[in-house]
């Protein structure tokens, strides 16, 4: 019997150390660089940065922030992901509403689209599968979505090993990550430059990249996503102002996306009239300062005059709200 | 429920620490109990099918016993097999054979069944019950033995419900055999604190291979299988040998696990590798690698094909190798596979005197060092070259794959922008191969248990580090639970 118990002594005492060992290495890795989404999972904010790669890369909370000139609570979060972990859908929803705290009736909620936010893959046939689908998304597998250090967001999303807490990360260096969710991507970093040669390479690379994707991964406009989209909308309007967006991009991935998606506009002028949101289209705004670097995505300086633009739509929206205006579709005017 | 979840962490504990407060006479409904939890944790329907396969050969088995005419003994034999291997055909390879039908049929220009859609059917969404080729093999290996009058079906219903559930290997082996485990059921297990501690050890193992190697050649397999077309040259002939470690680390780590939890419970399962990596030839290793599985395809596949229906050797391992390929999935690319084995093994049964005089011939030893160096790289690599079909999502991508790989000039080798986690492959692959070589998959315990009480602890808190640090977050299946 004393033999049994020093036995179970003993592996407890290594599951504790197991377990304590596994906790402090954890905690070392939040202390620095966990991952390129990581920041989205750690705090609440009372506006929200929502849609997919283009309002992850093309929205800077903070520039929104400075240049927003209403009397808002100022503090952004870009909660839009990349890699199309971030479609409209109910598991978006769930995420979106635990990012929101409670009190919130004055926030800003801008809805980034493009027709990756609606899309599922075209064996999906039910409402079931795509939710089924969706619930693969790090947004779901992480519940606890405001804790610092997030140690379950470490455990089911981090992906690699706890030891790149204590020797430095390798990350793309042109890419910076921001505590408050935005991904910059930046021309030059240090010695290093991105010429614009390179810059045709990666845009002609992601036209032919998404021509063969559309035909080797057949996806469609899901009628679900369509309505978890208003739903998302309804729920938002309930914390404050909500704004559907249209980010730039290059005029050769419009045309692609026109191609596959033609009505996405009258769809979203739609959305916006129905539930009287203000529908911001910057799609063909193809001007020298909204560029991308790789067809899609907006650079930094792009990005920060674009999050510049949007501020001053916006804030000449609600100035303008105080008077009773209900509905309004906005193209892009070229200020 | 997976081995290397947190869920298991707590699940193996309680489910040991209960099975020695029990009585030995119930702890046989304790561990059936713990099974079924264990297979359902997943997806609790699937019981079902798990049940009805047991219920089945129960009661076939019985009758067979009572039975002495043989035609009536054969019904009840072709009942389980037709039960069993037509659950396993619906939820397996449905789909598989009338896409292809469906294909071949188009070929010729026959319209049989339309293009699939997914409002015209919905029998393209049956879920593949996890573990169901292992357990229909063990199950049919039972009932195929009481048939052949091997051994004496079971009348405890609830100890054969065990022996088809016992969860260590229910999803994915070793498949053990009725005569080895079902009598262990009745012996009473008595509290060995060495043997525990052998299971405890061999369990850590199989996480360190899982974890640690597995996992970790598995961020760079899946790179460059993703898209084969993006890579040329070096980074795809090593992202072949990282699938034929990843795959062999996986599988021997679940094997070693399921082994080890065994072993804690007290019962013994057989190994299922013998240092694969370390064989002489084809056949050799095909005598090394999935031990349960072969000598089941052996005995009940091979033999009867050439005592009972007088198939030639030749033909009779072609069959075998082709099954083996389907028996791991329902795609084209698993019977290449299957059948590119089924090749290398008549290729080198049919040389071998063409070999030894040649030999002879260039007065070359066969015990030379060079000749087995030379002999175990051109089975490696034909092997690992194979298995490009067997990781490939279908044929045409594994053609990508060999045309690219084959290419004189080569992309980046550092696909996962990680240079650190690379070299760790390579010296990962290495460790744990030394270790195998002078200790094979089932003594590795040896190297902790037999020494000094400082030497232990610092082996226990050093594994403790390197578990914690070096473990891949992916919380990945392990490969063979999809078959």
């Amino acid at each position: 019997m004393k033999e049994i118990r020093i036995f179970i002594g003993k592996i407890l005492v290594l599951a504790l150390l197991l377990a304590g060992t596994y906790i402090l290495f954890s905690w070392v890795l939040t202390r620095g660089f966990v991952g390129d989404d990581y920041p989205k999972f750690t705090h609440r904010a009372p506006n929200l940065i929502l849609g997919l790669s283009r309002a992850h890369y093309g929205i800077d909370p903070q520039t929104l922030a400075a240049s927003l000139d209403v009397p808002y609570q100022k503090e952004f979060l870009n909660f839009a992901f990349e890699k199309s972990q971030s479609p409209y859908g109910e598991v978006y929803l769930n995420a979106i509403k635990k990012k929101i705290p409670d009190s919130t009736t004055t926030g800003i909620y801008i809805l980034g689209v493009s027709p990756g936010s609606f899309s599922a893959p075209d064996r999906m046939s039910s409402d079931a599968e795509v939710f089924e689908f969706d619930q693969k998304m790090m947004i779901a597998k992480v519940e606890n979505l405001n804790a610092h250090p997030n140690f379950e967001y470490v455990r089911e999303c981090f992906g690699r090993s706890l030891y790149k807490g204590i020797l430095p990360h390798e990350h793309r260096i042109t890419t910076v990550f921001h505590d408050n969710g935005w991904e910059e991507f930046r021309l030059s970093a240090g010695d290093y430059q991105i010429d614009q040669d390179q810059i045709r390479f990666w845009q002609q690379e992601t036209v032919e990249g998404y021509t063969k994707l559309v035909k080797v991964l057949p996806e469609s406009i899901s009628d679900y996503r369509l309505r978890w989209f208003e739903k998302t909308i309804k729920t938002l309007q309930g914390h404050g102002e909500v704004f559907i967006v249209r980010i730039p991009m290059h005029p050769d991935l419009l045309k692609l996306e026109e191609q596959i998606w033609p009505e996405m506009d009258s769809l979203m002028t739609g959305f916006a009239k129905r539930n009287e949101v203000l529908y911001l289209n910057y799609a063909d705004a193809v001007e020298e300062r909204f560029q991308t670097y790789d067809a899609s995505h907006l650079y930094s300086e792009s990005a920060k005059a674009f999050t510049r633009q949007l501020a001053r739509d916006i804030s000449d929206y609600l100035n303008s709200k105080k008077k009773p205006i209900l509905t309004e579709v906005r193209e892009y005017s070229g200020r | 429920m997976l081995f290397n979840s947190f869920d298991f962490l707590f699940f193996f504990p309680l489910v040991a620490l209960v099975f020695y407060l029990l009585p030995h006479f119930i702890r046989w409904a304790w561990l059936l109990l713990a099974s079924y939890f264990f297979y359902m944790w997943l997806e609790p329907s699937l019981i079902i099918l798990l049940m009805a396969s047991t219920c089945l050969d129960y009661f076939c088995a019985l009758k067979m016993e009572q039975i002495n005419q043989l035609k009536r003994r054969k019904f009840y034999l072709w009942l389980s097999i037709g039960g069993n291997l037509g659950m396993l055909f619906f939820f397996k390879y449905f789909i598989f054979f009338t896409e292809s039908s469906r294909a071949i049929l188009a070929f010729f220009g026959i319209d049989w069944l339309p293009e699939m859609s997914n409002e015209t059917y919905s029998f393209n969404k049956i879920l593949l019950p996890i573990g169901i080729s292992f357990y229909t093999f063990q199950t049919l290996s039972y009932s195929i033995d009481v048939y052949r009058r091997e051994i004496k079906p079971i009348r405890h219903f609830g100890k054969y419900a065990l022996y088809v559930a016992f969860f260590p290997q229910l999803v994915a082996g070793p498949i053990e055999r009725a005569h080895r485990l079902i009598p262990q059921f009745y012996k009473k297990i008595k509290l060995d604190i060495r043997s525990i501690k052998i299971g405890i050890t061999m369990m850590a193992w199989g996480f360190f291979l899982k974890l640690v190697v597995a996992d970790r050649l598995g961020v760079y397999v899946d790179e460059v299988f993703y898209d084969p077309s993006r890579h040329r040259g070096l980074p795809l002939f090593i992202g072949s040998l990282f699938f034929s470690f990843q795959i062999y680390f996986d599988f021997s780590a679940y094997c070693t696990i399921a082994v080890g939890a065994a072993r804690v419970l007290g019962y013994d399962l057989m190994q299922n590798f013998n240092k694969p990596i370390f064989m002489k030839s084809f056949g050799d290793f095909w005598r090394r690698w999935h031990i349960s599985l072969m000598l089941w395809l052996r005995d009940y596949l091979y033999i009867p094909l050439i005592r009972k229906f007088g198939t030639t050797k030749a033909m009779a391992a072609m069959i075998v190798f082709v099954c083996n390929g389907l028996w791991h999935g329902a795609n084209w690319t698993f019977v290449v596979w299957g059948a590119i084995c089924g090749l290398f093994m008549l290729l080198e049964a049919s040389t071998k005197n063409l070999r030894h005089r040649l030999l002879q011939y260039f007065g070359i030893s066969r015990k030379s060092l060079g000749l087995r160096l030379v002999t175990w790289a051109a089975v490696f690599l034909s092997l690992s070259t194979s298995l490009i079909f067997f990781r490939s999502p279908d044929i045409g991508t594994a053609a990508i794959y060999l045309r690219r790989m084959v290419s004189l000039s080569s992309t980046y080798v550092n696909v996962t922008q990680d240079y650190l986690e690379l070299a760790l492959c390579f010296f990962l692959i290495i460790v744990v191969q030394t270790i195998h070589y002078f200790k094979g998959n089932d003594k590795v315990y040896e190297l902790v248990t037999f020494r000094p009480v400082q030497v232990r602890w610092g082996i226990y808190l050093t594994f403790i580090l390197v578990i914690v640090l070096f473990s891949v977050n992916r919380q990945n299946n392990f490969i063979y639970f999809q078959f």
